[in-house]
């Protein structure tokens, strides 16, 4: 039986699950007068806190630091940190809002009950431990965002969303394929009990290295199944398309918070299901995909010229970076190369990615346009913007100082110390290949120079949240130790 | 002296760059933009002269050091904030102190955005400050690639002709450097467990088979890597082909700094760690390499001087000279000798004092080629002469940089170059072969660098079809304060020139101490 104690681990959820309820009726009731997302901001800031508490352990539920539903929902504190970083970031999302959203969209509440709802979608992810409730919550998370497409009312939503929807089936579908073989092999659908197969396989067959070749072809499924929500080789092809043809608050939300999401499940399935024997095979593959990502998304990004699309290609290339920290992770060894530089980074990239993706918005409004080209000049009229904005794109490139350098040096040195040598020069050379086409961005905004005149308009929401971004990453660039620390505590517990 | 000393040298400059960049705001400070950089890099000026004469000389070692451990404090990965000075980077913080003061000078007639331009200028002396005073690998790296971003800008907006081309250039070519440095760190972190190039000393490496060296990475890849990384940033032929358009199309200052300091990186590099980092993992891979590497520094010399002679643009001609002059810090590398201290003190040190002589040549070229640009509007040779006549002081200086550059007695050039050919003629087969080679590289630079000066000093005024014809009776000589930087450059020309031991004492010690660690 479930009891009321069980139930309230999930708060955070219930929060998020009951607001998106609220801006339903509240729209029915009173019409359009209530803001959606602010009341939106409302349900997400009181997760947040629940779940700040619950992390540093003020609200203590029974005494013990990990409890689980039936085995079948974990709330640990490396949940609780990913969930505090999800709810921060969709926090952030639904508080400029009310600035970035387009007049079609501003209206309907229906956006932001499907945003919740996927939210909640996300915060299950961040905790499932059991494959059958890992691939609903991956469901929870992609149809409200379906309908979140094809909302905006413009030429090419319905085909994003139709896109979208073709693909999110298919592997959710090549997901369900590997879960049912994991099952049939193991008898058991929790991630830890798929961890002792060999042993329990014994006589059920003949040849034993089959076996073997059955959980690495099933685990590749799972795998390649994910790589549609963490946008990586082989399900990528949707990215570019759809991060330009939908509303920037979407792209912002797939790039974003989707995107950590999906690493947190992979990173705990793996973690947690996978033993080392099986893993050292896996990880080739892992490196691969990583790889064909990596180089991939930086290639085809240096030739873009709009910036939604040339970040759908950036958010490629960094899906395959977390990836060659995830290629390194030591399932044994509790050392910290492996799967801390891999939250780390995973974290860091959020921070960054959503500093740059709300600093293009907010420049892209001033030239309403969102071809680089036409940012000339912006960097003496929109100084401010346009200093934050190229200190996200530095930190995306990598340079020091930046919380993105950190970030890739403890990627890159987890690699190196896993025998991942040419993994890790594959990461190194494409942030060569980056720095093109970072810099030029950088270079259009301060070097060209322009004479139009732009309209006076300001967007006080984004200002402070891209301020807090870049302050963040240059603090955490110089100071690693603050974010690290928490990594590493947080690690601790599922370790 | 005071701790914390070397970290306000270092910091110092990039907050006062930051302070000019955002404090400028207010109209009081606007104002005096250039009063306020003068000053800043006067005292950093002031403070390097007097942190090099405190330098301990009796006991040697690293000196200065400030160390604060919790910068990232894991047991699994330990990066330390920890700098100090020893006898090879001492008078490399004192040539950056100079060199940034005299850049500011030479870019007091900038009126184009002044208050980014300053910032990033500070913010680059403090952050090359910073490369040649790291102890911890990690930190090296990062002040390392800080350093593109200020270039980068410098650049791409002040610069001229192809300037966004040539700043996207020297970007690329700097980052695949600095990617061969990550690499390369990372793998003898994961190898020895420790950022720290003095630590690494004491683990006693050398002759250890089947040390953790070997099994992760051959040392001799880790050697290769860094090499590699470093050769680019020197340049090294035939990575070289950056130098020229970053050097052609950047503002003076920024030529001055680049060519002064940020090639001396390379320079340093190659001798903080491949010569003595190396020296105690495994000496022996610098030793069997040292002859192909001579080789290649003859090349790089002559190659780099046959190049030269052909340019008709005067920052051009001196930009690659310093290609040329820069194959013989390759080639001072190659004296060095695993099994002897003795052997290999009169090579590395030349290479070393090279890397101190050419900043300061150099930087006074570049110097007085920006100012005859402010004055001509042009660097094309044949549109130049006679300007003797009308600049009689800059042609003056011009005629010393060009006699230290070709290697007159007297003059610093001299010096480290003849103590480079003694280090490695001695040692016989390719290394005499190679210095042969390069001395020819000393004919072919007089050979340059007097017909330089004949075509755009001498003679008796500019052909008629030049554009400076119209100008030319209006040529004004270098005013007061562009005066100072000169003859600070020159004093430090001709002081090492006549009495070397003032900076290749501290060379020694810490040629010496590479050996005895």
């Amino acid at each position: 039986m479930i009891s009321l104690n069980e139930i309230l681990i999930i708060t955070p959820e219930l929060f998020i699950v009951g607001f998106s309820l609220i801006i339903l009726l509240s729209d029915l009731i009173f019409g359009s007068k209530f803001r959606s997302s602010d009341i939106a901001s409302l349900g997400i800031l009181a997760s947040l806190i629940i779940t700040i508490l619950l992390f540093l352990g003020v609200i203590k539920i029974n005494d013990i630091s990990s409890i689980s539903i039936l085995n079948i929902i974990s709330v640990d504190k490396y949940s609780l940190l990913l969930k505090i970083v999800v709810l921060l970031l969709s926090l952030s999302i639904s508080t400029v809002g009310k600035e970035v959203i387009s007049d079609t969209l501003k209206l309907r509440s229906e956006f932001w009950t499907l945003f919740m709802i996927s939210l909640a979608g996300m915060m299950m992810l961040t905790s499932v431990t059991e494959m059958i409730t890992a691939w609903v919550a991956l469901e929870l998370t992609s149809l409200p965002l379906i309908g979140m497409l094809s909302l905006n009312k413009k030429r090419y939503s319905l085909e994003i969303s139709f896109k979208y929807l073709i693909l999110s089936a298919t592997s959710s579908a090549i997901i369900l394929m590997g879960i049912s073989q994991l099952y049939g092999l193991s008898g058991s659908t929790f991630f830890n009990d798929i961890m002792p197969l060999k042993d329990a396989l014994g006589g059920r067959f003949i040849f034993e290295d089959s076996t073997q070749l059955l959980i690495i072809f099933s685990l590749i499924l799972i795998i390649s199944g994910f790589s549609f929500k963490i946008a990586s080789f082989p399900f990528f092809t949707w990215v570019p398309d759809v991060y330009q043809g939908s509303p920037s608050l979407v792209t912002l939300y797939l790039s974003v918070v989707s995107k950590i999401a999906g690493f947190s499940i992979l990173i705990r399935f793996l973690f947690e299901s996978v033993n080392i024997e099986v893993y050292s095979n896996i990880s080739l593959f892992i490196a691969i995909i990583s790889s064909i990502s990596m180089f991939y998304g930086n290639i085809m990004a240096l030739r873009q010229n709009d910036l939604k699309r040339l970040f759908a290609y950036s958010t490629i290339a960094h899906a395959g970076y977390i990836l060659i920290g995830i290629a390194s992770l030591q399932i044994n060894d509790a050392s910290f190369s492996g799967i801390n530089s891999t939250v780390f980074y995973l974290i860091a990239y959020g921070i960054t990615n959503l500093t740059a993706f709300l600093s293009m918005i907010s420049l892209s409004r001033y030239v309403d346009s969102y071809n680089m080209l036409d940012f000339k000049g912006l960097g003496s009229s929109q100084r401010y913007q346009s200093i934050i904005f190229s200190i996200s794109l530095i930190s995306l490139l990598g340079i020091p100082a930046t919380v993105g350098f950190m970030g890739k040096a403890f990627i890159f040195s987890g690699a190196i110390s896993n025998d991942y040598f040419w993994l890790a020069s594959f990461g190194i050379i494409n942030s060569l290949i980056s720095a093109y086409y970072y810099m030029k961005i950088i270079k259009i905004i301060f070097v060209e120079k322009s004479d139009k005149p732009y309209p006076e308009i300001t967007f006080p929401r984004l200002k402070v949240i891209t301020t807090i971004g870049a302050i963040l990453i240059l603090v955490l660039g110089l100071a690693p130790v603050a974010l690290l620390s928490i990594v590493e505590s947080a690690l601790n517990t599922i370790i | 002296m005071p701790g914390g000393i070397l970290s306000f040298l270092i910091f110092f400059p990039i907050f006062a760059g930051i302070f000019i960049g955002i404090g400028s705001a207010s109209n009081a400070i606007k104002k005096r933009i250039k009063f306020f950089a003068l000053l800043f890099t006067l005292i950093e000026m002031l403070l390097s002269i007097l942190l090099y004469f405190n330098y301990d000389k009796e006991n040697g070692g690293f000196q200065f050091i400030d160390y604060f451990d919790a910068w990232i404090p894991f047991e699994s990965f330990r990066a330390q904030y920890l700098v100090g000075i020893d006898g090879l980077s001492t008078p490399l913080v004192l040539l950056t102190g100079i060199l940034g003061f005299c850049a500011v000078i030479a870019s007091l007639k900038i009126s184009f955005r002044e208050r980014e331009y300053f910032m990033w200028l500070l913010i680059l002396q403090g952050v090359v400050t910073g490369v040649f005073s790291s102890l911890d690998m990690l930190l090296l790296f990062v002040f390392w690639e800080a350093e593109l971003i200020p270039m980068y800008f410098l650049i791409s907006i002040w610069g001229s002709g192809k300037a966004q081309y040539s700043a996207m250039k020297f970007l690329i070519f700097t980052l695949t450097s600095g990617a061969f440095f990550l690499i390369g760190i990372l793998s003898i972190y994961f190898a020895t467990g420790t950022f720290v190039m003095y630590d690494i000393a004491e683990l006693n490496l050398i002759g250890v088979s089947g040390s953790a060296f070997n099994i992760i990475i051959p040392s001799l890849l880790i050697f290769l890597i860094f090499f590699i990384g470093f050769a680019i940033k020197l340049p090294l032929f035939p990575l070289h082909s950056w130098l020229p358009d970053a050097h052609t199309d950047a503002p003076t200052a920024v030529s001055i700094m680049l060519a002064g300091v940020l090639l001396k990186m390379g320079g340093y590099g190659l001798l903080r760690i491949n010569v003595d980092l190396f020296n105690s993992i495994d000496p022996t891979i610098l030793f069997d390499l040292s002859p192909y590497i001579a080789l290649i520094g003859a090349i790089s010399v002559i190659y780099g001087a046959v190049l030269t002679i052909r340019q008709t643009d005067l920052k051009r001609l001196i930009a690659f000279s310093s290609v040329s002059h820069m194959g013989y810090i390759i080639l001072g590398l190659s004296s060095y000798n695993a099994y002897s201290n003795l052997g290999s003190s009169e090579g590395l040190g030349g290479t070393a004092l090279q890397l101190f002589t050419h900043g300061t040549i150099t930087g006074l070229a570049f110097y007085l080629v920006g100012l005859t640009y402010e004055r001509t509007h042009t660097r094309h040779i044949p549109h130049l002469g006679g300007l003797a006549i009308k600049m009689p002081l800059i042609a003056t200086f011009f005629v010393i940089a060009g006699f230290a550059s070709l290697g007159l007695p007297g003059l610093s050039g001299f010096v480290a170059e003849l103590m480079i050919f003694v280090g490695t003629f001695k040692l016989g087969g390719l290394w005499a072969f190679s210095t042969i080679l390069s001395v020819f590289g000393v004919v072919l630079a007089a050979g340059y660098t007097l017909w330089m000066i004949q075509r755009s000093f001498l003679g008796s005024g500019v052909s008629n079809d030049s554009p400076v014809a119209k100008e030319y009776d209006n040529l004004n000589d270098m005013d007061k304060i562009e005066l100072i930087g000169a003859i600070i450059l020159t004093i430090t020309i001709v002081a090492v020139g006549v009495y070397p031991s003032i900076v290749t004492d501290l060379f020694n010690i810490g040629i010496g101490e590479v050996f005895s660690r």
